[in-house]
Protein backbone atom coordinates (compact mmCIF):
# COMPACT_ATOMS: atom_id res chain seq x y z
CA UNK A 1 0.00 0.00 0.00
CA UNK A 2 1.18 3.04 -0.77
CA UNK A 3 1.90 5.62 2.12
CA UNK A 4 1.53 9.19 1.63
CA UNK A 5 3.96 11.86 2.78
CA UNK A 6 3.01 13.66 6.23
CA UNK A 7 2.02 17.30 4.79
CA UNK A 8 3.51 18.59 8.14
CA UNK A 9 6.96 16.95 8.11
CA UNK A 10 8.76 19.22 6.36
CA UNK A 11 7.50 22.08 8.89
CA UNK A 12 8.37 19.36 11.49
CA UNK A 13 12.06 19.69 9.75
CA UNK A 14 12.16 23.26 9.58
CA UNK A 15 11.30 23.69 13.05
CA UNK A 16 13.49 21.32 14.29
CA UNK A 17 16.57 22.93 12.59
CA UNK A 18 15.96 26.53 13.26
CA UNK A 19 16.05 25.18 16.86
CA UNK A 20 18.95 22.97 16.30
CA UNK A 21 20.90 26.40 14.93
CA UNK A 22 19.43 28.56 17.90
CA UNK A 23 21.32 26.06 20.23
CA UNK A 24 24.55 25.94 17.94
CA UNK A 25 24.00 29.38 18.05
CA UNK A 26 23.94 29.66 22.27
CA UNK A 27 26.40 27.50 22.98
CA UNK A 28 29.01 29.54 20.65
CA UNK A 29 28.03 32.97 22.32
CA UNK A 30 28.42 31.28 25.78
CA UNK A 31 31.67 29.38 24.70
CA UNK A 32 32.86 33.11 23.36
CA UNK A 33 31.71 35.17 25.92
CA UNK A 34 33.54 32.39 28.66
CA UNK A 35 36.67 32.89 26.23
CA UNK A 36 36.84 37.02 26.47
CA UNK A 37 36.02 36.27 29.96
CA UNK A 38 39.60 34.80 31.03
CA UNK A 39 43.18 35.56 30.00
CA UNK A 40 45.24 35.78 28.01
CA UNK A 41 43.54 38.96 26.52
CA UNK A 42 44.89 39.79 23.20
CA UNK A 43 44.44 43.60 24.05
CA UNK A 44 46.95 44.64 20.83
CA UNK A 45 44.44 42.54 18.97
CA UNK A 46 41.44 44.30 20.32
CA UNK A 47 42.79 47.80 19.79
CA UNK A 48 43.08 46.44 16.29
CA UNK A 49 39.92 45.50 16.09
CA UNK A 50 38.39 48.75 17.51
CA UNK A 51 39.68 50.73 14.75
CA UNK A 52 38.72 48.35 11.84
CA UNK A 53 35.27 47.83 13.27
CA UNK A 54 35.09 51.81 14.14
CA UNK A 55 37.70 53.92 12.67
CA UNK A 56 36.81 52.83 9.17
CA UNK A 57 33.20 52.76 9.50
CA UNK A 58 32.78 56.23 9.86
CA UNK A 59 32.88 57.62 6.57
CA UNK A 60 30.21 55.19 5.32
CA UNK A 61 28.45 56.02 8.36
CA UNK A 62 28.91 59.63 8.49
CA UNK A 63 27.36 59.53 4.82
CA UNK A 64 23.73 57.38 5.85
CA UNK A 65 23.43 59.60 8.69
CA UNK A 66 23.69 62.72 6.98
CA UNK A 67 21.27 61.92 4.47
CA UNK A 68 19.25 60.43 6.48
CA UNK A 69 18.63 63.56 8.83
CA UNK A 70 18.03 65.38 5.40
CA UNK A 71 15.48 62.95 4.51
CA UNK A 72 13.93 62.68 7.79
CA UNK A 73 13.74 66.83 7.95
CA UNK A 74 12.12 66.77 4.52
CA UNK A 75 9.71 63.68 4.82
CA UNK A 76 8.47 65.46 8.28
CA UNK A 77 8.01 69.02 6.58
CA UNK A 78 5.97 67.41 4.54
CA UNK A 79 3.49 65.40 6.99
CA UNK A 80 3.70 67.93 9.64
CA UNK A 81 2.90 71.17 7.19
CA UNK A 82 -0.69 69.56 6.72
CA UNK A 83 -1.49 70.25 10.40
CA UNK A 84 0.74 73.53 10.94
CA UNK A 85 2.86 71.37 13.03
CA UNK A 86 6.13 72.24 11.27
CA UNK A 87 7.28 73.89 14.43
CA UNK A 88 7.66 69.92 16.02
CA UNK A 89 10.20 69.27 13.01
CA UNK A 90 13.16 69.63 15.36
CA UNK A 91 11.90 67.48 18.01
CA UNK A 92 11.02 64.40 15.70
CA UNK A 93 14.25 64.64 14.20
CA UNK A 94 16.76 64.73 17.36
CA UNK A 95 14.32 61.92 19.17
CA UNK A 96 13.94 59.45 15.95
CA UNK A 97 17.65 59.88 15.63
CA UNK A 98 18.71 59.00 18.63
CA UNK A 99 16.46 56.35 19.83
CA UNK A 100 15.80 54.41 16.80
CA UNK A 101 17.73 55.45 13.34
CA UNK A 102 20.99 56.45 14.80
CA UNK A 103 21.49 53.20 16.64
CA UNK A 104 19.93 50.86 13.54
CA UNK A 105 20.99 52.35 10.66
CA UNK A 106 24.58 52.63 12.18
CA UNK A 107 24.41 49.23 13.11
CA UNK A 108 22.98 48.11 9.58
CA UNK A 109 25.78 49.62 7.94
CA UNK A 110 28.43 48.57 10.40
CA UNK A 111 26.89 44.78 10.04
CA UNK A 112 27.34 44.89 5.99
CA UNK A 113 31.31 45.90 6.53
CA UNK A 114 32.63 44.38 9.44
CA UNK A 115 29.84 41.24 9.68
CA UNK A 116 31.16 40.42 6.22
CA UNK A 117 34.46 41.22 6.80
CA UNK A 118 34.85 39.22 9.84
CA UNK A 119 32.84 35.86 8.28
CA UNK A 120 35.19 36.37 5.05
CA UNK A 121 38.83 36.20 7.01
CA UNK A 122 37.53 33.77 9.77
CA UNK A 123 36.06 31.54 6.99
CA UNK A 124 38.90 31.64 5.11
CA UNK A 125 41.65 30.73 8.10
CA UNK A 126 39.11 27.52 8.55
CA UNK A 127 39.26 26.39 4.89
CA UNK A 128 43.00 27.08 4.95
CA UNK A 129 43.71 25.86 8.32
CA UNK A 130 44.69 28.29 10.01
CA UNK A 131 42.55 28.09 12.95
CA UNK A 132 43.49 24.29 12.91
CA UNK A 133 47.62 25.70 13.48
CA UNK A 134 45.74 28.31 15.63
CA UNK A 135 45.04 25.06 18.59
CA UNK A 136 48.37 23.46 17.83
CA UNK A 137 50.39 26.69 18.64
CA UNK A 138 48.40 26.03 22.02
CA UNK A 139 45.96 29.31 21.30
CA UNK A 140 41.72 29.21 21.65
CA UNK A 141 40.92 30.38 18.68
CA UNK A 142 38.09 31.63 20.24
CA UNK A 143 40.00 34.38 22.56
CA UNK A 144 42.34 34.83 19.88
CA UNK A 145 39.69 35.73 17.09
CA UNK A 146 36.57 36.14 18.53
CA UNK A 147 37.07 37.58 21.84
CA UNK A 148 38.99 40.74 21.06
CA UNK A 149 36.39 41.21 17.97
CA UNK A 150 33.57 40.63 20.68
CA UNK A 151 35.23 43.65 22.98
CA UNK A 152 36.12 45.63 19.98
CA UNK A 153 32.53 45.66 19.04
CA UNK A 154 30.97 46.73 22.08
CA UNK A 155 33.20 49.68 22.40
CA UNK A 156 33.09 50.58 19.23
CA UNK A 157 29.58 50.86 17.82
CA UNK A 158 28.30 53.46 20.57
CA UNK A 159 30.82 55.98 19.61
CA UNK A 160 29.74 55.66 16.30
CA UNK A 161 26.06 55.86 17.15
CA UNK A 162 27.23 59.31 18.80
CA UNK A 163 28.82 60.53 15.31
CA UNK A 164 25.69 59.26 13.69
CA UNK A 165 23.34 61.36 16.12
CA UNK A 166 25.40 64.63 15.30
CA UNK A 167 25.71 64.08 12.20
CA UNK A 168 22.39 63.40 11.59
CA UNK A 169 21.02 66.05 13.33
CA UNK A 170 23.39 68.16 11.59
CA UNK A 171 21.75 67.38 8.19
CA UNK A 172 18.71 68.03 9.78
CA UNK A 173 19.45 71.25 10.91
CA UNK A 174 20.90 72.32 6.95
CA UNK A 175 17.69 71.31 5.51
CA UNK A 176 15.71 72.66 7.95
CA UNK A 177 17.30 76.19 8.12
CA UNK A 178 19.14 76.25 4.37
CA UNK A 179 15.46 74.44 3.03
CA UNK A 180 12.37 75.12 5.07
CA UNK A 181 13.23 78.45 6.65
CA UNK A 182 13.58 77.54 9.98
CA UNK A 183 15.53 80.28 12.48
CA UNK A 184 19.16 78.09 13.73
CA UNK A 185 18.91 79.25 16.80
CA UNK A 186 15.47 77.77 17.28
CA UNK A 187 16.09 74.91 16.06
CA UNK A 188 19.23 73.85 17.94
CA UNK A 189 16.85 75.11 21.43
CA UNK A 190 14.04 72.76 20.36
CA UNK A 191 16.33 70.06 19.98
CA UNK A 192 17.94 70.38 23.19
CA UNK A 193 14.59 70.88 24.88
CA UNK A 194 13.21 68.03 23.01
CA UNK A 195 15.82 65.92 23.86
CA UNK A 196 15.84 63.30 26.88
CA UNK A 197 19.16 61.61 28.63
CA UNK A 198 17.21 58.57 28.02
CA UNK A 199 16.60 58.80 24.60
CA UNK A 200 21.15 59.27 24.37
CA UNK A 201 21.84 56.10 26.76
CA UNK A 202 18.61 53.71 25.46
CA UNK A 203 20.73 54.44 21.91
CA UNK A 204 23.85 53.80 23.11
CA UNK A 205 22.67 50.74 24.76
CA UNK A 206 21.25 49.50 21.46
CA UNK A 207 24.57 50.37 19.76
CA UNK A 208 26.20 48.39 22.41
CA UNK A 209 24.32 45.27 22.17
CA UNK A 210 24.33 45.23 17.97
CA UNK A 211 27.67 45.40 18.31
CA UNK A 212 27.86 42.44 19.88
CA UNK A 213 25.63 41.02 17.52
CA UNK A 214 27.56 42.59 14.43
CA UNK A 215 30.94 40.49 15.54
CA UNK A 216 28.78 37.29 17.16
CA UNK A 217 27.12 36.12 13.73
CA UNK A 218 30.11 37.39 11.59
CA UNK A 219 32.29 35.06 13.77
CA UNK A 220 30.41 32.04 14.22
CA UNK A 221 29.56 32.17 10.37
CA UNK A 222 33.35 32.51 9.42
CA UNK A 223 34.57 29.64 11.96
CA UNK A 224 31.60 27.23 11.15
CA UNK A 225 32.69 27.94 7.10
CA UNK A 226 32.97 24.59 5.09
CA UNK A 227 33.37 23.97 1.50
CA UNK A 228 35.79 26.56 0.09
CA UNK A 229 35.44 29.54 -1.49
CA UNK A 230 32.10 29.08 -1.82
CA UNK A 231 31.48 28.20 1.48
CA UNK A 232 33.21 31.30 2.85
CA UNK A 233 30.57 33.23 0.29
CA UNK A 234 27.58 31.25 2.06
CA UNK A 235 29.18 32.16 5.57
CA UNK A 236 29.97 36.18 4.57
CA UNK A 237 25.81 36.12 2.89
CA UNK A 238 24.39 34.39 6.40
CA UNK A 239 26.63 37.03 8.32
CA UNK A 240 25.40 39.93 7.16
CA UNK A 241 21.42 38.50 6.52
CA UNK A 242 21.34 36.93 10.45
CA UNK A 243 23.55 40.19 11.87
CA UNK A 244 20.53 42.74 10.29
CA UNK A 245 17.75 40.28 11.31
CA UNK A 246 19.17 40.02 14.65
CA UNK A 247 19.78 43.76 14.82
CA UNK A 248 15.87 44.57 13.82
CA UNK A 249 14.79 42.04 16.69
CA UNK A 250 17.17 43.28 19.40
CA UNK A 251 15.59 46.83 18.54
CA UNK A 252 12.41 46.12 18.95
CA UNK A 253 13.47 44.30 22.44
CA UNK A 254 15.31 46.95 23.74
CA UNK A 255 12.44 49.64 23.10
CA UNK A 256 10.21 47.66 24.64
CA UNK A 257 12.71 47.63 27.83
CA UNK A 258 13.30 50.87 27.83
CA UNK A 259 9.86 52.89 26.78
CA UNK A 260 6.92 50.44 27.27
CA UNK A 261 4.52 51.33 29.79
CA UNK B 1 61.84 13.00 26.06
CA UNK B 2 59.28 11.56 28.03
CA UNK B 3 58.39 8.09 29.36
CA UNK B 4 60.40 4.67 29.47
CA UNK B 5 62.03 2.91 27.16
CA UNK B 6 58.90 0.63 26.44
CA UNK B 7 56.48 3.65 26.39
CA UNK B 8 55.78 4.46 22.80
CA UNK B 9 56.04 8.69 22.09
CA UNK B 10 52.71 9.02 20.17
CA UNK B 11 49.94 5.55 20.23
CA UNK B 12 47.21 5.45 18.06
CA UNK B 13 44.96 2.50 18.88
CA UNK B 14 41.70 1.38 17.11
CA UNK B 15 41.06 4.96 15.57
CA UNK B 16 37.66 4.82 13.87
CA UNK B 17 36.20 7.91 11.58
CA UNK B 18 33.35 8.05 9.94
CA UNK B 19 31.79 10.98 7.26
CA UNK B 20 28.20 10.05 7.10
CA UNK B 21 27.94 6.80 5.91
CA UNK B 22 31.81 6.12 4.95
CA UNK B 23 33.90 4.71 7.24
CA UNK B 24 37.44 6.46 6.36
CA UNK B 25 39.56 5.28 9.53
CA UNK B 26 38.38 1.46 10.26
CA UNK B 27 40.73 1.13 13.18
CA UNK B 28 43.86 2.18 12.60
CA UNK B 29 46.44 1.55 15.20
CA UNK B 30 49.95 3.40 14.81
CA UNK B 31 52.68 3.24 17.21
CA UNK B 32 56.07 5.43 17.30
CA UNK B 33 58.79 4.97 20.03
CA UNK B 34 60.54 7.85 21.08
CA UNK B 35 62.95 9.22 18.13
CA UNK B 36 61.65 7.79 15.63
CA UNK B 37 60.51 9.38 11.86
CA UNK B 38 57.24 7.34 11.17
CA UNK B 39 56.23 8.03 7.65
CA UNK B 40 52.81 7.32 7.08
CA UNK B 41 51.90 6.23 3.20
CA UNK B 42 48.73 5.85 1.11
CA UNK B 43 46.85 6.94 -1.66
CA UNK B 44 45.58 9.94 -2.06
CA UNK B 45 42.24 9.90 -0.12
CA UNK B 46 42.66 7.00 1.97
CA UNK B 47 42.57 8.89 5.29
CA UNK B 48 46.08 10.05 6.39
CA UNK B 49 45.12 13.68 6.89
CA UNK B 50 42.31 12.72 8.65
CA UNK B 51 43.90 10.15 10.76
CA UNK B 52 46.80 13.21 11.55
CA UNK B 53 43.39 15.48 12.46
CA UNK B 54 42.19 12.85 14.58
CA UNK B 55 45.69 12.20 16.41
CA UNK B 56 46.28 16.19 17.32
CA UNK B 57 42.60 16.22 18.32
CA UNK B 58 41.57 18.64 15.20
CA UNK B 59 38.98 16.28 14.34
CA UNK B 60 36.90 14.08 16.91
CA UNK B 61 36.85 10.20 16.63
CA UNK B 62 34.17 7.81 16.56
CA UNK B 63 36.43 5.31 18.38
CA UNK B 64 40.16 4.86 19.38
CA UNK B 65 42.19 6.56 21.61
CA UNK B 66 45.63 8.61 21.06
CA UNK B 67 48.09 8.84 23.50
CA UNK B 68 51.43 11.10 23.84
CA UNK B 69 53.91 9.53 25.99
CA UNK B 70 51.44 7.21 27.84
CA UNK B 71 49.35 10.03 28.32
CA UNK B 72 45.32 9.50 26.87
CA UNK B 73 44.97 12.75 25.07
CA UNK B 74 41.10 12.36 25.22
CA UNK B 75 41.74 12.05 28.95
CA UNK B 76 43.41 15.46 29.63
CA UNK B 77 41.65 18.88 30.45
CA UNK B 78 41.89 21.74 28.25
CA UNK B 79 44.95 23.04 29.93
CA UNK B 80 46.66 19.52 29.88
CA UNK B 81 45.62 19.58 26.04
CA UNK B 82 47.27 22.80 25.40
CA UNK B 83 50.46 21.94 27.50
CA UNK B 84 50.56 18.75 25.19
CA UNK B 85 50.63 21.02 22.44
CA UNK B 86 53.27 22.74 23.56
CA UNK B 87 55.39 20.27 23.29
CA UNK B 88 54.36 19.48 19.62
CA UNK B 89 54.92 21.41 16.02
CA UNK B 90 52.78 20.89 13.13
CA UNK B 91 53.27 21.46 9.87
CA UNK B 92 50.14 21.71 7.85
CA UNK B 93 49.81 20.50 3.94
CA UNK B 94 48.87 24.50 2.82
CA UNK B 95 51.12 25.77 5.81
CA UNK B 96 48.18 27.58 7.17
CA UNK B 97 50.32 30.27 7.87
CA UNK B 98 48.30 33.61 9.25
CA UNK B 99 48.25 35.73 6.76
CA UNK B 100 47.36 38.80 8.74
CA UNK B 101 50.71 38.41 10.19
CA UNK B 102 54.72 38.53 9.20
CA UNK B 103 56.29 35.98 8.76
CA UNK B 104 58.36 36.52 11.66
CA UNK B 105 55.66 36.79 14.08
CA UNK B 106 53.99 33.35 12.64
CA UNK B 107 56.93 31.65 14.00
CA UNK B 108 57.45 32.70 17.16
CA UNK B 109 53.55 32.89 17.79
CA UNK B 110 53.61 29.82 20.28
CA UNK B 111 56.13 31.70 22.26
CA UNK B 112 55.16 35.16 22.78
CA UNK B 113 51.30 35.25 21.68
CA UNK B 114 50.34 32.41 24.25
CA UNK B 115 53.89 31.81 25.47
CA UNK B 116 56.19 33.88 28.25
CA UNK B 117 58.30 35.50 26.25
CA UNK B 118 58.54 39.20 25.08
CA UNK B 119 58.25 40.66 22.03
CA UNK B 120 61.91 41.79 21.54
CA UNK B 121 63.28 38.03 22.53
CA UNK B 122 60.41 36.19 20.31
CA UNK B 123 61.75 38.31 17.29
CA UNK B 124 65.09 37.45 17.74
CA UNK B 125 64.52 33.57 17.94
CA UNK B 126 62.21 33.92 14.88
CA UNK B 127 65.22 35.31 13.10
CA UNK B 128 67.26 32.49 14.61
CA UNK B 129 64.41 29.69 13.42
CA UNK B 130 64.37 31.33 9.85
CA UNK B 131 67.88 31.21 9.06
CA UNK B 132 68.08 27.78 10.53
CA UNK B 133 66.16 27.30 7.33
CA UNK B 134 67.59 29.55 4.74
CA UNK B 135 65.38 32.44 5.47
CA UNK B 136 66.87 35.79 5.96
CA UNK B 137 65.16 39.10 8.09
CA UNK B 138 64.25 40.78 5.23
CA UNK B 139 61.75 37.49 4.31
CA UNK B 140 60.97 37.64 8.32
CA UNK B 141 59.14 41.02 8.24
CA UNK B 142 57.18 40.35 5.17
CA UNK B 143 53.42 38.66 4.92
CA UNK B 144 52.99 34.99 3.67
CA UNK B 145 51.20 36.26 0.43
CA UNK B 146 54.54 37.90 -0.23
CA UNK B 147 56.73 34.65 -0.29
CA UNK B 148 56.89 31.76 -2.87
CA UNK B 149 55.71 28.54 -2.15
CA UNK B 150 58.83 27.14 -0.90
CA UNK B 151 59.76 29.98 1.05
CA UNK B 152 56.58 29.59 2.82
CA UNK B 153 57.02 25.67 3.48
CA UNK B 154 60.31 26.98 5.43
CA UNK B 155 58.73 29.48 7.21
CA UNK B 156 55.95 26.84 8.28
CA UNK B 157 58.51 24.11 8.85
CA UNK B 158 60.31 27.37 11.23
CA UNK B 159 57.32 27.48 12.77
CA UNK B 160 56.45 23.97 13.45
CA UNK B 161 59.95 23.80 15.10
CA UNK B 162 60.51 26.85 17.04
CA UNK B 163 59.36 25.38 20.30
CA UNK B 164 61.77 22.92 20.00
CA UNK B 165 59.15 20.17 20.34
CA UNK B 166 59.15 16.74 21.57
CA UNK B 167 56.24 15.53 18.64
CA UNK B 168 56.21 16.46 14.82
CA UNK B 169 53.78 16.08 12.32
CA UNK B 170 54.51 16.76 8.80
CA UNK B 171 51.05 16.22 6.26
CA UNK B 172 52.21 16.05 3.07
CA UNK B 173 55.58 18.47 3.27
CA UNK B 174 56.45 18.36 -0.05
CA UNK B 175 53.30 17.90 -2.07
CA UNK B 176 53.18 20.92 -4.48
CA UNK B 177 56.76 21.79 -4.73
CA UNK B 178 59.17 20.87 -7.32
CA UNK B 179 62.22 18.06 -7.35
CA UNK B 180 64.85 20.55 -5.97
CA UNK B 181 62.60 22.69 -3.59
CA UNK B 182 60.90 19.12 -2.54
CA UNK B 183 64.54 17.60 -1.71
CA UNK B 184 65.29 21.08 0.03
CA UNK B 185 62.49 20.79 2.48
CA UNK B 186 63.27 16.60 2.79
CA UNK B 187 66.82 17.99 3.63
CA UNK B 188 65.41 20.71 6.46
CA UNK B 189 63.35 18.32 7.66
CA UNK B 190 65.80 15.27 8.49
CA UNK B 191 68.29 18.22 10.08
CA UNK B 192 65.47 19.35 12.14
CA UNK B 193 64.35 15.99 13.40
CA UNK B 194 68.11 14.73 13.96
CA UNK B 195 68.69 18.15 16.11
CA UNK B 196 66.03 18.07 18.11
CA UNK B 197 65.67 14.03 18.71
CA UNK B 198 61.71 14.44 18.06
CA UNK B 199 59.39 11.54 17.56
CA UNK B 200 58.13 12.51 14.14
CA UNK B 201 54.99 10.83 11.99
CA UNK B 202 54.96 12.31 8.74
CA UNK B 203 51.94 12.11 6.26
CA UNK B 204 52.76 11.33 2.52
CA UNK B 205 52.63 10.22 -0.79
CA UNK B 206 56.54 11.12 -2.18
CA UNK B 207 58.49 8.04 -1.43
CA UNK B 208 61.52 9.95 -2.04
CA UNK B 209 60.74 12.11 0.79
CA UNK B 210 59.78 8.88 2.51
CA UNK B 211 63.15 7.18 1.77
CA UNK B 212 65.19 10.63 3.48
CA UNK B 213 62.84 11.43 6.74
CA UNK B 214 61.54 8.25 7.60
CA UNK B 215 63.30 5.21 9.33
CA UNK B 216 60.02 3.70 9.38
CA UNK B 217 57.16 3.14 7.33
CA UNK B 218 53.00 2.72 7.58
CA UNK B 219 51.11 2.10 5.28
CA UNK B 220 47.48 2.87 5.03
CA UNK B 221 44.70 0.97 2.92
CA UNK B 222 40.98 0.52 3.90
CA UNK B 223 41.02 3.00 6.82
CA UNK B 224 43.69 0.49 8.21
CA UNK B 225 47.77 0.20 8.87
CA UNK B 226 48.19 -3.09 6.26
CA UNK B 227 51.98 -3.07 6.72
CA UNK B 228 54.40 -1.42 9.00
CA UNK B 229 58.11 -1.86 9.17
CA UNK B 230 61.80 0.10 8.32
CA UNK B 231 62.36 2.11 5.18
CA UNK B 232 64.62 -0.38 4.34
CA UNK B 233 62.17 -2.97 3.68
CA UNK B 234 60.17 -1.13 1.68
CA UNK B 235 61.04 -2.74 -1.47
CA UNK B 236 60.88 -6.10 -0.18
CA UNK B 237 57.65 -5.78 2.21
CA UNK B 238 55.58 -8.55 1.02
CA UNK B 239 52.75 -6.48 1.12
CA UNK B 240 50.63 -6.05 -2.60
CA UNK B 241 49.60 -2.82 -1.23
CA UNK B 242 52.57 -1.85 -0.79
CA UNK B 243 54.13 -3.19 -4.04
CA UNK B 244 51.83 -1.72 -5.55
CA UNK B 245 52.16 1.57 -4.21
CA UNK B 246 56.15 1.75 -4.73
CA UNK B 247 55.99 0.23 -8.02
CA UNK B 248 53.09 2.87 -8.85
CA UNK B 249 50.96 0.19 -10.59
CA UNK B 250 47.17 1.11 -11.60
CA UNK B 251 46.21 -2.08 -11.40
CA UNK B 252 45.38 -4.02 -7.70
CA UNK B 253 43.34 -2.22 -4.84
CA UNK B 254 45.56 0.39 -3.64
CA UNK B 255 43.93 3.00 -6.24
CA UNK B 256 42.98 6.32 -4.06
CA UNK B 257 39.62 6.61 -2.75
CA UNK B 258 37.07 9.56 -3.02
CA UNK B 259 37.86 12.35 -0.52
CA UNK B 260 35.65 12.37 2.58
Amino acid sequence: MRSWPNPLAPIGRVVLEFLAATGRVALFTAEALWAAARPPYFMRHAGRQFLEIGYYSLPIVGLTAIFTGMVLALQSYTGFSRFAAESAIPSVLVVSLTRELGPVLTALMVAGRVSASIAAETGTMRVTEQIDALVTLSANPLQYLVAPRLIAGVLALPPLVLVADVIGTMGGFLISVGKLGFEPGIFLNRCLESLQTLDVVSGLVKAAVFGFLIVLMGSYHGFHSEGGARGVGRATTNAVMSASALILIANYLITEAFFSR
Amino acid sequence: MTGSAQTPAIELRGLVKRFGGKTVLDGMDLTAMAGDSVAVIGASGCGKSVSFKCALGLLPMDAGSVRFAGTPRDELPSSGSQALMRRSGVLFQGNALFDSLPIWENVAFALFHTGPMRRAEAYELAITKLAEVGLDERAANLYPPELSGGMQKRAAIARAVAADPEFLFFDEPTSGLDPVTAATIDRLIEDCVTRLRATTVTITHDLASVRKIANRVAMLHGGRIVWEGPVSELDRSGSAHVEQFVRGRTDGSSTGGPPP
